[in-house]
């Protein structure tokens, strides 16, 4: 039995490609029953997420496999876009195929190395596989290795350690200075495009309350509608802002209301209560002395980039820590998997041996009435001997060589061997 | 009993070693064996307090030794239950130097023998003592995690959020155990105050003199009831609240220490 995967992803596609040959998960019900319709394909999983869309299967039929995952792939695309499409496939067998589940399972192949989002996913495919009765011995086994491989990186190496974008940098610092925010209010103040990302991502960690105020109030009334939390006027921000314990100051240029006088009184009026503010605006709105004053927590969106950039350099060093287990897991259970392959084989030709034996044996016997029970019991105990020592080698070998424990070898030594013919045994 | 004591102390050391493996090569299952050697040990000191009290019972009074045996114990116990009640991981090696310091105080200080002969005597001398190392255990407690406090307060104002301080908890939850512990330690020294005032009355006729260990006692005092009440009123926290508690607290730590140098 052979691994195949096909592939594309954020490294061989743009997006525009990918999300042509996405799967829906109704589209992964259909397209898993297709492909176990066909004879050549015994296993398979699709693996359908914003980066990536991969097929991976258990075959028999190597080639055939990889035409009919190809073809599986771009089944919901337009006949005319296919020759684009097929050259930004890629396609894996066996013991590389095994390493890239492996990397992807790991957030090694990720766009954000370390991210913890593609375990969940690779475990959501294979849940979704196993619904459909996709799934049997060799993939149910590979994912679960490929799960179990994803856990001992993360907890051995510091690859998912530390934020990568500007927008957990800022919940993690709120979060180093709150702990948690449910008991307090956030404001965002503009609609830029990175004040929203960074809200969405503290709103994730469900604050209290979270006020948005732009000088045009129908923009904010839009970050409302989309559920970012509830639109004030902006002449309320000098209020807002003695309510609020995280600010994030998504404008430009001067204001009155964030002057290093006008936080003060804030500061006063708000009995000292920490406030936390992160300031997106190129040129920044709150001048830079304000981080002096006692409790006030002031970071600028260099400050975000540069702990976010310095993250992703440690999540580098570790990723080549992490490359080692999963080459070190990958070959392991290859080489189980071999081993698992060639051992039906063995007992195929020992049985096949033995049938022989017995039936030239009795053939034999039976034309010497004459022979006593000891001398049959001798001949028959040679005939063991024989088999037995023709096979040991060749049964060694197949245990313990690599090379012929491969799943083609297997494949010519069976057809030698005629194990699969009915009846040859 | 003693070479049960210093089992207790080996218990703590090799903690100790664990938060230092910890604090070297960053792995967190230093600190997690280290958090089970301080639930070892103090199952252990429990244990061993226990006995040593039974045996004790009736034939001389409390000392040193168990005094500080005790604040020790107690301090075990905060810190794990702060472990797990507000993930006090990172405070392990402050919380843990301080244990093994209360035990080395165990085993060095001399209990003087006057003390024993009037804590026999006196039920007020007792609770004094009592309370006495209670506030001190509350107060270190406060006093590590200020420090915490400006550290951590430290690291996040200047950007750099490395190091063992990245393991801290939350300021607002530094803050919050700090002035907790302010205020469990204060109304403890206030029955310091009161106890200690009883006994003097009966020994000396006067419930105060001109004593420098008196006198700081209660500056100290004076010096936290204004601070709780100004953080209760103005909203005097954070750094400039941890700073002058530190001040408080360094002022109560120097009259104990004038307190058991007699």
């Amino acid at each position: 039995m052979n691994y195949v995967l096909a592939g594309m992803n954020h490294k061989t596609a743009p997006v525009a490609m990918r999300e042509k040959v996405a799967f829906g998960k109704g589209d992964q019900s259909r397209a898993l029953a297709r492909l176990l319709n066909t004879p050549a394909i015994q296993e398979a999983v699709i693996l359908s997420t914003c980066n990536r869309v991969e097929i991976y299967s258990s075959t028999k039929e190597i080639g055939e496999a990889k035409k009919i995952l190809l073809e599986t792939m771009l089944s919901g695309c337009n006949t005319e876009d296919h020759h684009t499409l097929k050259n930004h496939v890629y396609f894996r067998e066996n013991e590389c195929a095994v390493l890239h589940l492996f990397e992807v399972a790991a957030s090694l192949d990720s766009q954000i190395t370390g991210e913890n989002q593609i375990t969940a996913q690779v475990k959501e495919a294979h849940l979704v596989a196993h619904q459909n009765s996709a799934t049997g011995y060799y993939l149910n086994n590979l994912f679960s290795r490929a799960l179990f491989v994803a856990k001992r990186v993360k907890t051995e190496t510091d690859i998912s350690r530390g934020n990568v974008s500007v927008g957990s940098v800022g919940a993690m610092l709120a979060q180093k200075i709150f702990g948690s925010l449910k008991d307090k209010s956030v404001l965002l103040l503009g609609a830029g495009e990175t004040g929203e990302l960074v809200i969405r991502h503290l709103n994730s960690l469900h604050p209290k309350e979270t006020m948005i105020v732009n000088r045009t109030f129908d923009k904010a009334l839009k970050l409302q509608a989309e559920g970012l939390g509830t639109a004030y006027e902006f002449e309320e921000l000098g209020r807002l802002l003695c309510d609020a314990d995280v600010l994030i100051s998504s404008v430009s240029g001067v204001l009155t209301q964030l002057s290093r006088d006008a936080i003060c009184t804030v500061m006063n009026e708000r009995y000292q209560q920490p406030l936390f503010i992160i300031d997106l605006g190129v040129p920044r709105t709150i001048p830079a002395e304000v981080s002096g004053i006692d409790n006030l927590y002031l970071y600028n969106i260099d400050d975000l980039h540069e702990i976010a950039g310095e993250n992703k350099a440690a999540r580098s060093l570790s990723a080549e820590e992490a490359k080692n287990i999963i080459d070190q897991e990958a070959r392991l259970f290859y080489e189980k998997h071999i081993n698992f392959l060639a051992l039906p084989a063995i007992a195929g030709l020992g049985k096949k041996f033995e049938a022989i034996r017995a039936h030239e044996f009795k053939r034999t016997v039976s034309k010497m009435p004459l022979l006593s029970h000891e001398d049959i019991a001798r001949i028959e105990k040679l005939t063991h001997s024989i088999i037995n020592k023709i096979l040991h080698d060749p049964v060694l070998s197949l245990k313990n060589q690599k090379e012929l424990s491969e799943p083609y070898v297997i494949g010519i030594f069976r057809k030698l061997f005629r194990l699969d013919d009915e009846g040859s045994e | 009993m003693e070479y049960a004591f210093l089992a207790v102390l080996f218990i703590y050391l090799t903690a100790a070693l664990f938060y230092i493996l910890r604090l070297v090569f960053g792995y967190a299952k230093f600190s997690a064996i280290g958090l089970r050697c301080v639930v070892l040990g103090a199952v252990v000191q429990l244990t061993v307090l226990v006995i040593h009290l039974i045996r004790l019972q009736g034939t001389v009074s409390l000392g040193y030794l168990e005094y500080f045996q005790l604040s020790s114990l107690f301090l075990a116990i905060l810190f794990i239950v702060l472990c797990f009640s507000k993930r006090f991981y990172g405070s392990g090696p402050f919380f843990i130097t301080l244990i093994v310091v209360f035990c080395l105080l165990s085993f060095s200080l001399h209990t003087p023998s006057m003390l024993s002969q009037l804590t026999r005597g006196s039920g007020y001398l007792l609770l004094h003592m009592v309370f006495l190392f209670l506030s001190l255990v509350v107060f270190s407690v406060s006093f590590v995690v200020a420090i915490m406090f400006l550290l951590s307060e430290w690291q996040i104002k200047q950007k750099r959020l490395k190091g063992i301080t990245a393991r801290f908890p939350p300021l607002q939850v530094l803050d919050h155990v700090h002035y907790r512990s302010l205020y469990t330690g204060f109304v403890l020294f206030t029955l310091v105050i009161i106890t200690g005032a009883g006994f003097a009355k009966i020994k000396t006729g006067h419930y105060i003199s001109a004593d420098l260990k008196q006198v700081l006692g209660i500056v100290s005092w004076l010096f936290f009831a204004a601070l709780l009440n100004l953080r209760a009123g103005k909203g005097l926290s954070g750094h400039r609240g941890v700073v002058l508690s530190l001040i408080g607290c360094v002022s109560i730590i120097i009259s104990f220490i004038l307190g058991f140098s007699r």
